[in-house]
């Protein structure tokens, strides 16, 4: 796009061609006050705080942020007539904003506090009208104030341009405007937060914070969320040590589960020491009790059974150093490779083979996505808005496949109302013979069309479905996958070779593999592969393994008839956050420390390595999960001497080519993996455990396993029926 | 449930809208014909005609005054207040028709003939004070003609 040369201050720049005139004032380093305008909406010009003058213009102020530039326009952000224009603005906004001020939860971060300090306004020349609407308790979550609100209309805005929800709208006009759901019913929405997130005053607040801090006595913590493949960018803000409420890192999107669902680690139920089993009950006992215990029943099982009767279920939430520690535990002091996630369960087919995620910010780069999961937005919450700001940002096209009717289908292009199979068949039958239904073959003439293509890739997938989206593929140019991943590390987990079949980095496990690590380790590595967790836990039922130990995951809470089988066990040791169904099983408790509490890395869905920061001390006497598993690895003789987890990270990056020179918030590149293009299949398959799709919450969107059980905030969300 | 001649009439004004949300005033119109009134019941059914959510099609109706959201009588007179009419002898004729009727602003009599409501400028200035009763127009209003106004709407 050409240039075009704006000045502002006095300062001459360059300019892309339709940048507004507040774009180019930003470009030149003026500050120009906002209200109304945020970067992620389109323009809307509500507020008048953006003035500027244009020198030659017959109008004397105009607004910044709508009014495109031109070439050679010369632009003053600041002059005594702008001040005072900028005063009355603010002056007349103040006729019905409250100025409670001491009592709001956003003062010192409010957009119009500042303001006012800033342009230092007296008494006012109006008449006030105070005490407009009393303050609206009814929702879950988000507290309304009106009587605050100076009406810019960021949350209608964000609400429907990003997240294609349509929450809020201004009711009435004029002076009685306000902005409110329908009838002023309570929220029903995705309860993101936000709204409240670009709410530039305390018009919009939530419940979890209020009263807890002031902005500035918070100190922010970058970390990573820990609810779903994502892996969005969070920012913990504590006050004396302890997180008051959560924000994202670099404005980006957050969902309940990230805004508010943390607070799950506040519970009161959270394990503060070790448990040991006494007499059939679960007493407390000291970490050295509970690690010799641990380190004695594990060697004596070894030495009686055998290795391979002693197994590992890994978590999916753990950091990478955790599950390496994890994984390498078992290989080199259990000696076993009998090491697995149940989530693989969970996973589609062809992940990490066949289906490598693009990046979720490159949504908008593809001209066409096709969209074969309804439920993308609350599996993924982040791929869903990535969708609806391709859609409504770059007027992508979207073709939904769904037989029920949700969000998307208000901003898809096409939709197939049936089933992700018929759906996939009638379009490769469109694509090849050009026949089938008006809707396949609309869709059909796009996808050719399209110079490139995204497609959705369900959580779950059948063999047919695969091979029918590879067909399909096949057709096409240009296709990136957007595989949905419902677990925060599960990406990492695989990557770290959590599986019994693959050494970190995908080495398959054979003669060469095996010489190679255990030089690497320096130990004796088991000749074979192990059990997955499918075949662990039928070995459980035949006798055949005798020891399990679990790390931060919840089997029997996720799949109840796994108790009876659990039970079978010799020796159980569970690691968690909290006293889980199966930790009520084990033998042996272990406490963990929770993601808010621990340093480490994550690897997103995109692959993307994030670090995980620490931002509260572990609570009671939890732990990191790698310094446990390391200290029972020592008490059996292993040889493992982690100083911190930038040691085990180092050696991560020793291990797995693709993590060697991966820079912190790079995705690694899908050529690094030994198995990209290969056949191997990294899901599981059972008829018997895990059948049933866990929703633990309301809705899908609010669901993630059993932690956010014990979240206080999203169990508030309770769907408003309409009583007709 | 809107009956099948709301949808009929709806579905009409649908056929030539540039976007479905383009035809909501006309929709909530329709419904206002036929109901007198929008309840909320109507306002979520034409919301979902038109691909909207309640809410914002309930932004649209709260933002023009000739969509009513409350119940009102067989007849509506809107009573100009802008400042023209006020001038020109706002004051006692809004006594004058509120004496009459019997009720104030925002109700309705009790055999549901008016509901009486305040409105912004009709326009009428130069025929100022101005009243509108249900679509029709009157300017110059006195004491004298109110009686002819009122016998003509039963």
């Amino acid at each position: 796009m050409p240039n075009m040369t704006v000045t502002v201050d006095g300062k001459k720049i360059e300019v892309p061609m339709g940048s507004t005139i507040l774009e180019a004032c930003t470009a030149a380093g003026s500050r120009v006050p906002t209200l109304c305008h945020d970067n992620k909406l389109h323009p809307f010009g509500a507020c008048r705080i953006c003035l500027v003058e244009v020198e030659g213009t017959p109008r004397k102020f105009t607004p910044s942020c709508t009014t495109p530039a031109t070439d050679n326009m010369v632009v003053k952000t600041t002059s005594p007539g702008l001040i005072e224009a900028r005063r009355m603005v603010l002056e007349l906004l103040l006729i019905k904003h409250p100025l409670d001020c001491p009592v709001c939860d956003k003062a010192g971060e409010c957009s119009l506090q500042d303001l006012v300090h800033e342009y230092g306004l007296g008494p006012s020349r109006f008449d006030p009208e105070k005490g407009y609407l009393p303050p609206d308790y009814e929702s879950a979550i988000i507290e309304r104030n009106i009587s605050r609100c100076i009406l810019c209309g960021k949350c209608v805005r964000i609400c429907d341009e990003q997240n294609a929800v349509g929450e809020w709208a201004f009711t009435r006009r004029g002076t009685r405007a306000r902005i409110s759901t329908d009838f002023d019913r309570p929220l029903d929405c995705e309860f993101c937060g936000e709204c409240v997130e670009i709410c530039p005053v305390g018009a919009l607040t939530t419940r979890q914070f209020k009263y807890k801090a002031r902005s500035w006595n918070l100190e922010g913590t970058a970390s990573v969320c820990n609810y779903c493949g994502c892996g969005c960018g969070v920012s913990y803000e504590t006050r004396e040590g302890r997180i008051m409420r959560v924000g994202p890192a670099r404005s980006n999107y957050l969902c309940t589960k990230g805004r508010f669902g943390w607070d799950a680690v506040h519970h009161a139920e959270r394990l503060t020491t070790p448990k040991m089993r006494v007499n059939g009950e679960l007493v407390d006992c000291t970490w050295d009790e509970a690690l010799s215990i641990i380190a004695t029943n594990l060697k004596v099982i070894k030495s009686r059974h055998g290795a391979e009767k002693i197994g590992g279920l890994g978590s999916v939430r753990t950091t990478n150093e955790d599950s390496y520690v994890f994984q390498k535990f078992l290989r080199t002091v259990v000696e076993t490779n009998n090491i697995d996630t149940l989530a693989r369960l969970k996973t589609p087919k062809g992940l990490n083979t066949t289906f490598f995620s693009g990046e979720l910010n490159k949504m908008a780069s593809h001209e066409v996505i096709l969209v074969l999961d309804k439920n993308v937005g609350e599996i993924n919450p982040l791929t869903g808005i990535e969708i609806v700001r391709a859609v409504n940002k770059k007027d992508r096209k979207l073709i939904l496949v769904n037989d029920e009717f949700n969000k998307f289908n208000k901003i898809a292009t096409v939709v197939l109302p049936t089933s992700t199979v018929n759906a996939l068949e009638n379009l490769v039958k469109a694509l090849s013979s050009g026949a089938g239904s008006e809707e396949s073959k609309r869709a059909a003439a796009m996808l050719k069309a399209a110079k490139n293509v995204a497609i959705i890739v369900p959580a779950q997938l059948s063999d047919n479905e695969f091979t029918l989206i590879r067909d399909l593929a096949g057709k096409l140019p240009e296709v990136t996958y957007y595989p949905l991943v419902r677990r925060s590390n599960f990406q990492g987990s695989l990557d770290m070779g959590v599986m019994p079949s693959y050494y970190p980095g995908y080495r398959k496990i054979d003669e060469t593999s095996t010489a190679d690590f255990a030089g690497l380790w320096n130990a004796v590595l088991p000749e074979t592969t192990g059990m997955n967790a499918v075949e662990m836990i039928k070995a459980i039922t035949q006798g055949k393994l005798a020891a399990l130990y679990i790390m931060g995951d919840d089997p029997a809470g996720s799949d109840p008839g796994l108790k009876g089988i659990l039970q079978k066990l010799e020796f159980l040791v569970v690691q968690d956050i909290f006293l889980t169904e199966t930790a009520k099983l084990a033998h042996v408790v272990l406490p963990a420390a929770s993601s808010t509490e621990k340093s480490g890395t994550f690897t997103n869905l995109e692959r993307r390595l994030q670090q995980v920061n620490k931002a509260e001390e572990p609570i009671g006497e939890s732990r990191p999960d790698w310094e446990i598993i390391q200290d029972i690895a020592k008490k059996m003789g292993g040889s493992m001497k982690y100083g911190s987890t930038r040691d085990i990270l180092a050696e991560i990056r020793s291990v797995v080519p693709a993590y060697k020179d991966l820079a912190f918030g790079a995705c690694w590149a899908r050529e690094k993996s030994p198995l990209a293009g290969m056949a191997d299949d990294l899901s599981l398959t059972s008829d018997s455990i895990m059948k049933q799709e866990v929703i633990t919450a309301e809705r899908l969107l609010f669901s993630s396993g059993m932690t956010i059980t014990r979240s206080h905030e999203i169990g508030t969300i309770r769907h408003y029926k309409i009583e007709v | 449930m809107l009956s099948d001649k709301e949808l009929q009439d709806i579905n009409a004004e649908l056929a030539h809208a540039a976007t479905k949300a383009s035809a909501s005033v006309d929709a909530l119109n329709i419904v206002q014909r036929h109901q007198g009134w929008v309840s909320d019941e109507a306002m979520k059914d034409v919301a979902s005609m038109l691909d909207m959510t309640a809410d914002e099609l309930d932004a649209v109706a709260t933002f023009y005054s000739f969509i009513f959201r409350r119940p009102v009588g067989r007849h509506v007179i809107l009573v100009c207040d802008s400042i023209s009419c006020y001038v020109m002898g706002y004051n006692p004729l809004l006594d004058n028709i509120k004496n009459r009727l019997g009720i104030a602003f925002g109700e309705t009599t009790e055999d549901k003939r008016f509901t009486l409501l305040p409105i912004s400028c009709l326009g009428a200035c130069d025929r100022a004070p101005a009243i509108m009763v249900d679509e029709d127009l009157y300017g110059p209003v006195t004491a004298e003609t109110m009686d002819g106004i009122l016998e003509k709407y039963k």
